[in-house]
């Protein structure tokens, strides 16, 4: 027989975090409330019973008049031969009792984890867990994120369990749950209150500051593209040097040699050329990149980040959560738009669904870095430096495109209800930073090879089919290109760029390795396995630095990936703003690029 | 003597007792989620335009000006001498 059991709790409280050291699984964590947006579900076993577990997206109520959240009482309330764990964040007892005693209204089962205790005992908060069992006549267990002894914990207070008759609904009147909730406390938590001027104090009056807050985040924005772009080129170099020793042992290998030159042309030129491509450029800056954001993370610094820009969303129609969907932009577009159902009303979600792209993901993030490494700087060491401040006022172009969009977007929408804008900002924590290194390394890798496995290796023989099958005289590729050509030279660019962002539809990764095929397909240059090598290929098809930035603002600017088209499909429900959201960052794209183009050739 | 103000009122530093939040249903129902109701008492952590973060229950809120000046404070005593 299989026990089941449903996590709930506040929004981050660590649910996620007790689920994977229960279940071995790998849902991100991170220190703000609404990582977790989407449930999910697991297995483990201990000492010989079953357990299937789901991880609901954090919640402060169960009361059905709050859409989001009533999906979670709803989810309880169907699941009634489920336990519930409710999971507490210590320091915030009176908070997260809420949501237990609505819990012991809808469920006969119910079990509470008194989380984070290690950090309510930093701030002088001792809380007495047998009392707060007995008022409650639940099994209650203490816990906290380094706890080894979780599973055990759990299962032996869900064995103490005994079945409750429960009323099976949520009482109307709110305030009864916060009364009783205070009622309980009184005396279960003591407060030590020396411990008053605490670490969080002082570092909000840093990340909080008036004239401390915007430095520290462009700072911080700075010194993340420093750190990524110097230690990712030692990779890279190693990476490319060891590629193209391998294919060429590979393509001189008896094997490819006995093969027909369209299948060996195939399998070299195509699929490992691309593969290799992807490994050495896309993966050493996420690798980087990713680890220490994830560091930033889980330290609590991003609510901070979006208190502080709360302004200047409001300006624009919509709440400073943007900046926590944006953030998880970052690392994957379909992240940050299914992330945005955090934002609180539905008017303010599709704006941060639609100005989501703008956003440079995984797959973008390393064409910038390439570009602006091949074009802007001399290929020398101090070259990090200025990298970093090209990279940083990249992302400060996108950030105000979002801000600029979504002000227009606010003002053509008809009015929302508006909900109140209430953001909890965590405690400080400090991150297992070994812990959170090496695993966010690992998955970064995982995610980037899962990508150029699963996407670019078949595309890379896609893309060398179309260089090379001939319809009279010329390649499909070629036909593609001399069509878009002449669009393409009215933003500086040209129409085998064009063809590579088109090509590049189902992941931006291969959009580079198209151009480059196509430029080599009318070339003679063989050896083009290092950045300088591939910027000389570039500037014999006439790049220039005026080229590398109309492709630097069409990597920033264009259609989403086909990916995130489906998860913009799937969260607006409407083919309409799925169109907005394909068509204006293109249409932005696309006058940009043509404006700048513009101007350069006045003064040329 | 008892001072009563509008939560965004209350400047950085300074504490006070809720003795109303609106009734309208939407606001008093988040509200109450959180656990902000009558009696509870609030500290203003932090101050900028527009949005302010409050301490409540342990727990720092962020909130907007708009949404914090519907929910009445009376002034601790301490206070009332600034």
């Amino acid at each position: 027989m299989t026990d089941s059991i449903i996590l709930a709790g506040n929004p981050n409280v660590g649910k996620s975090t007790l689920f994977n050291a229960l279940t071995g699984m790998r849902q991100h964590t991170g220190n703000w409330p609404g990582k977790t947006v989407e449930s999910a579900y697991g297995t483990f076993k201990y000492a010989g019973q079953n357990y299937s577990i789901t991880d609901l997206p954090g919640t402060y109520s169960f009361s059905p008049d709050s859409a989001d959240e009533a999906v979670a009482g709803g989810y309880v309330k169907e699941h009634t031969d489920s336990a519930v764990v409710v999971v507490c964040d210590a320091s915030a007892l009176e908070r997260s009792l809420i949501l237990a005693l609505q819990s012991m209204d809808i469920c006969g089962r119910v079990v509470l984890c008194v989380n984070l205790l290690d950090e309510a005992e930093r701030k002088g908060i001792c809380i007495d867990l047998e009392l707060l069992s007995e008022r409650l006549s639940i099994p209650v267990f203490g816990t906290s994120i380094k706890d080894k002894r979780k599973k055990q914990k759990l299962v032996s207070a869900l064995r103490r369990s005994i079945p409750a008759d429960c009323p099976g609904k949520i009482r109307n009147d709110r305030f009864y749950y916060v009364e009783k909730a205070e009622e309980i406390c009184h005396g279960v938590i003591t407060l030590k209150n020396d411990h008053k001027s605490s670490f969080d104090e002082k570092a909000d009056r840093i990340f909080l500051g008036k004239y401390t807050a915007v430095p520290c985040m462009l700072i911080l924005l700075a010194l993340l593209f420093y750190i990524t772009l110097v230690l990712s080129s030692y990779p890279s170099d190693f990476l490319y040097g060891l590629f193209e020793k391998l294919l060429d042992y590979l393509s001189s290998s008896p094997l490819i040699k006995a093969m027909p030159p369209m299948l060996s042309g195939m399998i070299i030129d195509g699929m490992l050329k691309v593969l290799c491509w992807v490994t050495a450029v896309m993966l050493p800056p996420m690798a980087i990149f990713f680890p220490l954001f994830t560091l930033l993370e889980d330290f609590g610094y991003l609510p901070r980040a979006a208190f502080w820009l709360d302004e200047p969303f409001r300006k624009c129609g919509t709440c400073g959560k943007q900046a926590l969907t944006m953030c998880m932009g970052l690392g994957c577009n379909c992240t940050g738009i299914t992330g945005c159902r955090i934002m609180g009303n539905e008017k303010e979600k599709i704006i941060s669904i639609i100005t989501n792209s703008f956003i440079p993901c995984n797959g973008r993030f390393p064409i910038l870095i390439a570009v602006i490494t091949m074009f802007f700087v001399p290929l020398a060491k101090s070259a990090g430096f200025i990298s970093a401040l090209i990279l940083s006022a990249v992302i400060s172009l996108s950030v105000i495109a979002t801000f600029l969009i979504s002000r227009l977007l606010s003002r053509c929408f008809i009015k929302s209800e508006s909900k109140p804008f209430i953001m909890e900002l965590p405690s400080y924590r400090k991150p297992d930073t070994l812990r959170v290194l090496v695993r966010s390394l690992f998955d970064r890798t995982l995610f980037v090879l899962a990508r150029a496995v699963s996407v670019a290796a078949p595309a890379g023989i896609i893309i060398w089919l179309l260089t090379h099958i001939d319809i009279n005289g010329s390649s499909i590729f070629n036909y593609m290109t001399d069509f878009l050509d002449p669009v393409g030279r009215l933003m500086g660019l040209d129409g085998t760029v064009l063809t590579g962002f088109i090509l590049g539809l189902p992941a931006n990764e291969i959009v580079v390795p198209v151009i480059m095929m196509g430029y080599l397909s009318g070339s003679s240059l063989e050896n083009y396995t290092s950045l300088s090598a591939l910027a000389e290929l570039f500037r014999q098809n006439g790049w220039d630095v005026f080229t590398a930035v109309s492709m630097v603002i069409f990597t920033v600017f264009h259609w989403p990936c086909s990916t995130a088209i489906i998860t913009i499909k799937k969260e607006t429900e409407s083919l309409k703003w799925t169109a907005v959201s394909v068509l204006l960052p293109a249409l932005l794209g696309f006058v940009l690029c043509v404006l700048f183009n513009t101007i350069v050739n006045l003064f040329r | 003597m008892t001072i009563n103000i509008p939560m965004n009122n209350l400047k950085e530093g300074q504490s006070g007792v809720i003795i109303s939040v609106p009734s309208d249903g939407l606001v008093y129902g988040r509200l109450s989620d959180l656990g902000i109701v009558k009696g509870t008492s609030v500290k203003c952590v932090r101050k900028k335009r527009g949005t302010a973060a409050y301490s409540l229950r342990q727990t720092v809120f962020a909130m907007r000006e708009s949404d914090a000046e519907n929910i009445i404070i009376q002034l601790s005593e301490a206070e009332e001498n600034d």
